[in-house]
């Protein structure tokens, strides 16, 4: 059983408060997230998603509490270490100077290049594979700069890819893609979850991609853990009405049995 | 060139006597070694390193800002480094001397430090620093700074022209001190900023991702910019304050060879030592009378910063 749990344990938060100022922006947070399964973090705006991601991310150090990154505390790690083993893609994404594309995916493979040395074969061939996987090889050599909203999403992803860790944490990455960009990121993702073991924690706002492509929930709510669990368990007409304060349908996909929710939009007046 | 006039072959009969160690020729004024030597050299090394030396912390604070507008002057360090020269001044008026080899510099860095603090506790209330608080800090603490100035200018009447020459920047007079001074610091501050030049690209995708790829961005971004305000300090108390030189070069240069740090700093380096000594040359030697070499960089950079800027308000989406 200890064996099992340091095994497939990826992060242990214990008790786990942060705040920018008073008041607390997460209060006793204590969670377990596993190797190998897609994670999705739920809440409304305001409720403290991307600070936790920040804290997994060991970008934001908690106030109180301990982090268990693998098998030791998180701030323990050196940078670069860490930087092997997890990568974060934001949400949106400005870059100062006109990097190309290639340049960009590139700086994935930093955390695995020596100082002062040049990319291995190994390093381009990763980053051949994620221009590849994005769909994004064409652009290549183009400045990013020059890219619409959705291509320079794609380019984060790939840079991601490239980073090729087992651990990848997702701050609400496809908000500002298209449904079928969406769809595709979170197929790529998802198929690294099942084939390659790898661990993926997402902030969603659509519940229902959460619950298509999750395995388990973390609810946050009033900056606390409202509920965890899979998905099925967790995403219940209740937890809506709870969490969101929005009235819905919840019903199981009849083929591949993940929920599915209908919202009451209250179209009528009075 | 210039008020003696020297030929060409007379200079390079001179630098090989020099370096060979041989007496200059018989049918040579003993004046020309003289002056090629102790007046000229100095001051043409002087103009390049500080032309180097500015143009590189520019591109290490256009880097750390993501501004490719930014230079010594967004942060208001030039201003901080020539308040702190003007400082000495004002030490020697009340009694205080210190000789000015040593106080000039020293104080010019404690004013670029001071001020760098000054613009971060003002810009940041915790450890994390934003790009567009920062640039206008700066801009707020030179303008503070500059009135400064102005006050000990209006406390040191009778000593005005040296106080101009800390505003509007000047190679007269540089003797090899300034050479080996100069030197000391920009070498040493140009080896520490290409250890971190990869770091430097990877932050220009952001604190919070950099962060991720393995960058200590608060500690690199504060050690790079004491250094860059280091190079800064030591340019100032040696030749006043020569705007322009760190924006004109490094955006030049970034169109040219792209925006990859490793490849651009050192040749920010280069493209700087050449830019100023071009531009102290045509104020001594062909210009009518000697120039303050500040206003001629101004007079060209000030037209040149407006053009990048219209652009960049044109092009940004």
């Amino acid at each position: 059983m200890k064996a099992d749990r340091i095994d497939n344990t990826v992060y242990s938060l214990h008790d786990v408060w942060f705040s920018y100022k008073t008041p607390p922006v997460l209060e006793d947070i204590t969670l377990l997230i596993k190797k190998g399964k897609f994670y999705g973090l739920i809440g409304p705006n305001g409720s403290g998603k991307t600070t936790l991601l920040d804290l997994l991310a060991a970008t934001a150090r908690p106030e109180k509490g301990t982090i268990f990154f693998k098998d030791k505390l998180i701030s323990t790690y050196q940078k670069k270490e860490l930087a092997c083993m997890l990568a974060l893609v934001p949400q949106d994404f400005t870059l100062g100077f006109d990097y190309t594309v290639f340049d960009v995916v590139l700086m994935g493979r930093h955390p695995h290049i020596p100082r002062f040395s040049n990319p291995s074969p190994e390093d381009l061939a990763l980053v051949d594979d994620a221009l590849e996987i994005m769909d994004i090889t064409v652009l290549r050599n183009r400045p990013v700069t020059d890219l619409s909203g959705g291509e320079k999403q794609r380019v984060v992803v790939a840079r991601a890819l490239a980073q090729n860790t087992d651990v990848v944490i997702l701050d609400e990455a496809t908000s500002n893609l298209d449904i079928r960009h969406t769809i595709e990121i979170m197929r790529i993702f998802y198929k690294r979850v099942t084939q390659k073991e790898i661990t993926v924690i997402a902030a969603i706002h659509d519940l229902n991609l959460a619950a298509s492509f999750c395995d388990e929930l973390i609810v946050l709510k009033d900056n606390k853990v409202a509920a965890t669990g899979p998905v099925v368990e967790v995403l219940t007409q209740q937890l809506v009405k709870e969490t969101f304060g929005v009235d819905s349908h919840v019903s199981l996909h009849p083929e591949t049995q993940t929920p599915r929710i209908e919202y009451e939009f209250k179209r009528k007046l009075n | 060139m210039g008020f003696l006039k020297i030929s060409p072959i007379e200079v390079l009969q001179v630098l090989s006597a020099k370096i060979t160690g041989s007496s200059l020729p018989a049918s040579m004024n003993p004046v020309y070694g003289l002056v090629i030597m102790d007046v000229r050299l100095p001051r043409i090394l002087t103009s390049a390193i500080v032309g180097g030396g500015l143009a590189v912390a520019g591109g290490v604070f256009q880097a750390i800002l993501l501004n490719p507008l930014a230079d010594p002057y967004t942060l208001g360090i030039s201003s901080g480094a020539a308040f702190g020269a003007s400082m000495v001044l004002l030490l020697t008026l009340i009694g205080i001397s210190i000789p000015a080899w040593i106080s000039v510099p020293l104080f010019a860095f404690l004013g670029a430090i001071g001020t760098l603090f000054a613009v971060f506790s003002l810009a940041s209330p915790n450890s994390r620093l934003s790009s567009n608080t920062l640039i206008l800090s700066g801009v707020i603490v030179a303008s503070i700074l500059a009135a400064g100035i102005g006050f000990i200018k209006y406390l040191a009447d009778e000593k005005v022209g040296v106080i101009i020459f800390w505003l509007m920047g000047s190679f007269v007079g540089k003797s090899w001190t300034d050479v080996v001074l100069t030197l000391s610091f920009t070498i040493p501050g140009l080896l520490v900023i290409l250890y971190f030049s990869r770091d430097l690209n990877i932050m220009a995708l952001g604190e919070r991702t950099a962060e991720t790829l393995g960058i200590d961005t608060v500690k690199t971004r504060r050690l790079l910019l004491i250094w860059a305000s280091l190079i800064t300090a030591i340019c100032v108390s040696v030749s006043g304050i020569i705007g322009f030189i760190g924006l004109i070069v490094p955006h030049l240069l970034r169109h040219l060879l792209g925006p990859d740090n490793r490849i651009l700093l050192p040749a920010c380096f280069f493209g700087g030592a050449i830019l100023l000594l071009l531009a102290d040359t045509i104020t001594r030697a062909i210009l009518p009378s000697e120039l303050p070499i500040g206003i001629l960089t101004s007079l060209i950079g000030g037209p040149f910063f407006c053009y990048i800027f219209k652009k960049r308000q044109q092009g940004a989406r």
